[in-house]
């Protein structure tokens, strides 16, 4: 496992945060590849969250873009309708999000595994149904407009270069946070469970709680995703938080892998690249092609990932190492 | 009078969905007593089966033959995912499988607008006379024939765990596959076999469907997930209460759509799953059992 | 002297079977025991009672003389009582140093945010963490494999590195649940020898195995079950000549083995 320790910054890590850094001034004239830089940021932001609590924890979530939605609508609201500062939308959404998911954790962590799954995916339809007919405050289907750009004490933020390091900066306060979860005893706890849930269970852990934490935290992430990237196009309707959009972000997780605390950017800046690169090569080979190209192609690498590749792209060993472990285990001993 | 007009007209609607969304649920069920797996792709061999039909029927194959056709091609559909998705993973986690069936559904999406493109299409329904009259209240025979395909579909399947012998070998690999194994019976091929059933289960509701509300390459999300809904509301391995469940949440959403708000439909199913997860996570009809797990 | 754990009366129906009844026994601080008995004599079935996995359906079961019933595994740690696994449950993904750090998990109490935060009193209890937990990989004789992924550990080391990851945590009882499995001769006695080290340093061990050289050699007093039921409680070489037990299945394993 090559988490990031506590107190070392390694040379991957560097390299990573150099081209955080020099991609935007390579292409500050390029708006096209600014805004691709910009989404792989927020969606990497989600992604990160969502990594923590079904690539480390194994839990499934099919929500995610509902917290993603909270977060984007509350601060449409506030700072649209409101006139509050956007860090305020920001962290109003976050609470809110937390708090759905907290409830719902509540709930659903006593149960059996997959019943996160389930309820994730009645939380996220009923949470579109809002969205879809709260008009007064969502706008409906025709959408919420005017979302004002993000500013921070009294600095509008309205280049989608200077943006890029708004989104990017918190990319990166992200991972830190989350990787310090995993390299400490949260994040040990959580990667344990998922191992194992009895042994966990049997050395302290109360497993309950955990999950419910993580799950509190990806919702956490998301929501803060979703209000910046309601600041940054300024107009949002509920299709773009629909369970496909949760899919979706699961998708990037599968793909990113969990073998560091960046597989979900990973995920994320693969996902988004190779959507656009179907997108422009495809009609090309196939000129009717569309959107469907790309469902099919995803949706494929998903099965041939989860299948052959559960460490994703970010890890091809440890599938290996555990089927070896199994089969020394089973050789071992009978009792 | 107009109320029980209403109600009655409402209530078709309630149960000529419930049947659909039996016969879907039913399939999930099947699935995952037999294999442990939860299909979210379920909904999606509704749709392959509904948009298949009506490929042949446009191609002039005659009504009849041309559903049994898509039925079949929804079970070949089912045992070649089923072949080359479910059983290479065979012993993951939950959480892969979810993962898989929902790659399996983006696929069969995609697969769908490659070929039927994104509008909605047709599906002339099984027999042509238009309407009937109950109490005031216009029912189309489309609906007749869907409760009756469901509680035929639903029957046949009682009478096949019931009384064959297939039936209870798949019975057998869902108690215990070790002892099923050692009694000759190949857990392998019942979850194959089971698979193909789903699938053709799933798209028997999609040509049934197809005539009401149309058939598009979205109409199988929907579907999947109300079916899950009511498979939750059953317990998960109960088929009789998950078709119990899948009437319910017919029911439910009809009349929240003629009482309330069409918009709120889609809520309902929802609420009804939070229902029953947050208060009765065994199901609907299940005792409390006192096992800690 | 009050013992350190009290089983009294205890029994486990699952319906219409009964898999122990009537089991009282005591295990005394720094006690060495040993519950041993044929296949389906319910030794598993009792172990899971006191490590909190199933509840009794009568009888009572007490550590330092407070009752544990109801309680869950987690709990149960923080009283104090950890276990081992038969079958292994090793955190195969992760190495062998984060598996005893996570045995050390109960006794730490940063929570997410804290660490998050990557404050201070984080790094100061992750640094004394690893201390003990590097400790303890070395008593087992593992510190070389600390950074290695846990699932390339031989089977040998796995057995070692669950009980490492047990006793890091400094628990007041140990339950090992056939600790010696699978293990060869010269393994099995580096066990043992480290239990009795252990078992002077304070700690207290209850296990279940089948290795009847080993149980002898090791334990202070021995439970026996048979069908569900104790047929007798005492020292090594009690147990060994008392005819109950010989009849039940140890004259043959034991009898041909010692003489």
């Amino acid at each position: 496992m090559h988490i990031r320790s506590l107190y070392s910054v390694g040379r991957k890590t560097w390299g990573f945060i150099l081209i955080v850094i020099v991609y935007p001034l390579i292409f500050q004239n390029d708006n096209y590849l600014l805004s691709l830089g910009i989404i792989v940021g927020l969606f990497g932001l989600v992604t990160t969250g969502l990594l923590l609590l079904t690539g480390y924890a194994g839990q499934v979530s099919l929500g995610q873009a509902a917290f993603y939605g909270i977060g984007a609508y509350t601060s449409a609201y506030t700072t649209a309708r409101l006139a509050l500062p956007p860090l305020v939308g920001l962290l109003l959404g976050m609470m809110l999000a937390m708090v759905a998911a907290y409830l719902i954790g509540l709930a659903v962590f006593r149960l059996r595994e997959h019943y996160l799954a389930l309820a994730t995916l009645g939380f996220g339809a009923i949470a579109y149904t809002l969205f879809k007919n709260l008009k007064q405050i969502t706008g409906g289907l025709d959408g919420f407009f005017g979302i004002p750009p993000f500013s921070i004490f009294g600095l509008t933020v309205d280049s989608d270069f200077s943006f890029y390091w708004v989104v990017w900066f918190f990319v990166l306060l992200g991972l830190w946070f989350a990787g310090n979860v995993l390299n400490a005893r949260s994040g040990r706890a959580l990667r344990a469970v998922h191992d194992s849930e009895f042994a966990a269970d049997a050395l302290g852990i109360n497993v309950f709680r955990l999950k419910l934490h993580v799950f509190v935290l990806s919702a956490a992430y998301a929501a803060f995703a979703g209000g910046l990237y309601a600041h940054y196009v300024s107009f949002i309707n509920p299709q773009l938080f629909d369970v496909v959009a949760s899919i979706t972000f699961l998708a990037m997780v599968i793909i990113g892998g969990d073998r560091f605390v960046g597989a979900g950017v990973l995920g994320a800046a693969v996902y988004v690249s190779l959507g656009e690169a179907i997108k422009s090569f495809l009609p090309v080979v196939f000129p009717k092609a569309g959107g469907e190209f790309e469902l099919v192609f995803f949706g494929v690498l998903i099965v041939v990932i989860m299948i052959f590749l559960p460490g994703g792209l970010s890890g091809l060993g440890s599938k290996l190492i555990a089927l070896k472990a199994k089969r020394v285990a089973e050789e071992g001993g009978e009792g | 009078m107009a109320e029980l007009t209403q109600f009655i007209q409402l209530s078709f609607t309630g149960f000529t969905f419930g049947s659909i969304y039996a016969l879907v649920a039913l399939g999930f069920v099947l699935t995952y007593n037999v294999t442990g797996i939860l299909n979210l792709a379920q909904g999606d061999f509704a749709m392959f089966g509904a948009l298949l039909a009506v490929s042949l029927v446009t191609a002039g194959v005659p009504y009849v033959p041309a559903l049994l056709l898509a039925i079949l091609g929804g079970m070949l559909l089912g045992a070649f995912i089923e072949r080359v998705a479910f059983a290479p993973a065979w012993g993951a986690s939950t959480a892969t499988f979810l993962l898989i069936t929902i790659g399996i559904s983006f696929a069969l999406r995609g697969l769908a607008i490659l070929f039927w493109g994104t509008q909605p299409y047709a599906l002339p329904p099984i027999t042509e006379r238009e309407v009937l009259s109950m109490g005031g209240a216009v029912v189309s025979w489309q609906s007749i024939w869907s409760i009756a395909l469901s509680l035929l579909a639903l029957i046949g399947l009682y009478l096949f765990f019931q009384r064959s012998y297939a039936g209870k070998a798949m019975q057998a690999c869902v108690v215990n596959p070790f002892a099923a194994r050692i009694v000759g019976i190949d857990p392998k091929r019942m979850a194959l076999y089971a698979v193909m059933a789903s699938a053709g289960f799933g798209a028997l509701s999609g040509v049934t469907v197809a005539p009401i509300s149309g058939a598009s390459y979205a109409m199988g999300l929907s579907l999947g997930l109300k079916a899950f809904v009511a498979a939750v509301i059953g317990g998960l391995s109960n088929a009789p209460a998950a078709i119990i469940g899948a009437y319910l949440l017919g029911l439910a959403e009809a009349f929240t759509e003629g009482y309330i708000s069409s918009s709120y439909k889609d809520a309902v199913s929802f609420l009804f799953l939070l229902f029953i997860l947050f208060f009765r996570p065994n199901g609907l009809f299940a005792k409390a059992s006192g096992k800690r797990v | 002297m009050s013992a350190l754990l009290e089983v009294r009366d205890l029994e486990k129906r699952f319906g219409g079977v009964t898999a122990v009844t009537d089991v009282s026994f005591h295990v005394d601080r720094q006690e060495i025991v040993a519950l041993i008995g044929p296949n389906g004599a319910g030794k598993t079935t009792l172990f899971n009672m006191i490590s909190g996995v199933l509840i009794p359906t009568k009888g009572e079961i007490r550590l330092e003389g407070r009752s544990i019933i109801g309680r869950r595994p987690y709990e149960l740690a923080r009283l104090g009582l950890t276990r081992t696994f038969q079958n292994l449950q090793v955190f195969y993904r992760m190495t062998v140093l984060e598996n005893v750090l996570v045995g050390y998990n109960v006794r730490m109490k940063s929570n997410m945010i804290a660490a998050g935060l990557a404050l201070p009193t984080v790094r100061r209890e992750e640094n004394e963490a690893r201390e003990r937990a590097l400790y303890w990989l070395g008593r087992f004789g593992l510190e070389k494999v600390a950074h290695v992924p846990a699932g390339t550990l031989s089977y040998g080391q796995l057995r070692l590195l669950e009980i490492a990851r047990s006793a890091v945590a400094q628990p007041q009882l140990m339950l090992l649940d056939e600790p010696m499995a699978g293990l060869n001769p010269k393994e099995t006695q580096n066990l043992v020898e480290m239990m009795m080290t252990m078992r002077e340093e304070g700690m207290t061990f209850l296990f279940v195995e089948h290795d009847m050289q080993a149980v002898m050699h090791a334990s202070d007093r021995i439970v026996v079950l048979d069908y569900g039921r104790m047929i007798a409680v005492g020292k090594p070489d009690e147990i060994a000549i008392h005819p109950e037990v010989i009849q039940a299945y140890l004259g043959q394993a034991y009898g041909q083995g010692q003489k």
